[in-house]
């Protein structure tokens, strides 16, 4: 029996490894940061640049993050004086191609920040595609400029 | 005859008066309907010390910000970019300079959410954070001829959002409105523009 198990669990452990490297993202995330906010706030946004490497168009689908209790996709539109927000439910990283994420714009939104993130200098956080994989980012929490 | 020529004597100057009347008329005329509509007014909210308003602050130049506590991404750089600047600015003139933080957001924020808010983006500067009731917000917001809208938003986790100015306005030391700057200028620019009410 314990012969078995050790058979089975030899043919397993691979197969997990494989499976995690799998769902690994061809996508690239550069010069991420997470904007650091007054106590009082609930809610952040985290920015960076997205890379598709590949010859198929990948779109981010979403996110989470343990510091947040929702990680949403959100943009800014600027019209007539005006601010407002836009919530997207995916975001288009063309083939070869890039998308920035900055302020004033396009960015992840960590919403009902939690209180590991007060003490927190970085925030991990795992970003969601729609060809069903994922990457798993740290961005440092900083003043935004 | 003589009669004749007095009333002939009085012609010329009264048309020439009447004319100039109607002439100066014409120009104000003019200029009241293509002179944009002033900006700005006194106004009194809500603040963790009580009731503030705008001529409070007479002497000294005031920069004036639209948003709420909530506000994602728009209010929180635009009050780190400001903050920024302010730093640039020599001691005695940042400590006489006002930043006025009212939050339109009459359904969530309180005097102490606006204070801490601009507490946090704003140290060793004055400012103050302010909000009221729907009908005080919109009063403010519509002596500075600006907007807000509270929307829902049923696909995100946020329920809410608010869709609000995207410029500082300055008001000069007579409690004036001086000029509207873009929050997305470049810190260059929004030193010259603070400079200005200075």
């Amino acid at each position: 029996m314990k012969n078995w198990i050790m058979i089975v669990s030899l043919f397993l452990i691979p197969a997990s490894a494989w499976c995690q490297a799998s769902n690994a993202s061809k996508i690239q995330a550069e010069g991420a940061y997470v904007a650091a906010v007054p106590a009082t706030d609930d809610n952040t946004a985290a920015y960076f640049t997205l890379k598709n490497p590949t010859d198929q168009a990948i779109s981010l689908v979403g996110g989470n993050s343990s510091v947040a209790k929702k990680v949403e996709i959100h943009n800014h539109i600027h019209k007539d004086g005006q601010m407002k927000m836009v919530h997207l439910e995916s975001l288009e990283i063309p083939a070869h191609g890039e998308v920035k994420l900055a302020p004033m714009g396009l960015h992840v939104m960590l919403i009902g920040l939690k209180d590991s993130f007060r003490k927190a200098k970085s925030v991990e956080l795992t970003l969601k595609f729609s060809d069903k994989t994922q990457l798993k980012i740290k961005a440092p929490i900083k003043a935004e400029e | 005859m003589r009669k004749e020529l007095k009333i002939k004597n009085w012609i010329l100057p009264l048309s020439i008066g009447a004319g100039i009347l109607f002439a100066g008329g014409l120009y104000w005329f003019a200029r009241q309907s293509t002179q944009a509509p002033t900006i700005g007014g006194d106004f009194t909210l809500h603040s963790t010390r009580g009731p503030v308003s705008l001529h409070d602050f007479k002497g000294r130049p005031v920069v004036l910000y639209f948003g709420y506590t909530s506000c994602p991404d728009v209010c929180p750089l635009s009050m780190s970019k400001l903050s920024r600047v302010v730093a640039q600015l020599p001691e005695a003139v940042r400590k006489n300079l006002e930043l006025v933080f009212v939050s339109v957001d009459y359904r969530k924020d309180t005097p102490e959410k606006a204070q801490n808010y601009v507490s946090f983006f704003f140290k060793g500067a004055q400012a103050v954070g302010l909000t009221g009731s729907k009908e005080e917000i919109d009063r403010v917001v519509s002596l500075f001829k600006t907007g807000y809208v509270i929307e829902d938003v049923p696909t995100s986790a946020l329920g809410y959002s608010i869709q609000h100015p995207s410029d500082f306005f300055l008001i000069d030391k007579r409690g004036k409105f001086s000029a509207l700057l873009p929050t997305e200028e470049s810190n260059e620019e929004l030193k010259k523009g603070l400079e200005s009410i200075l």
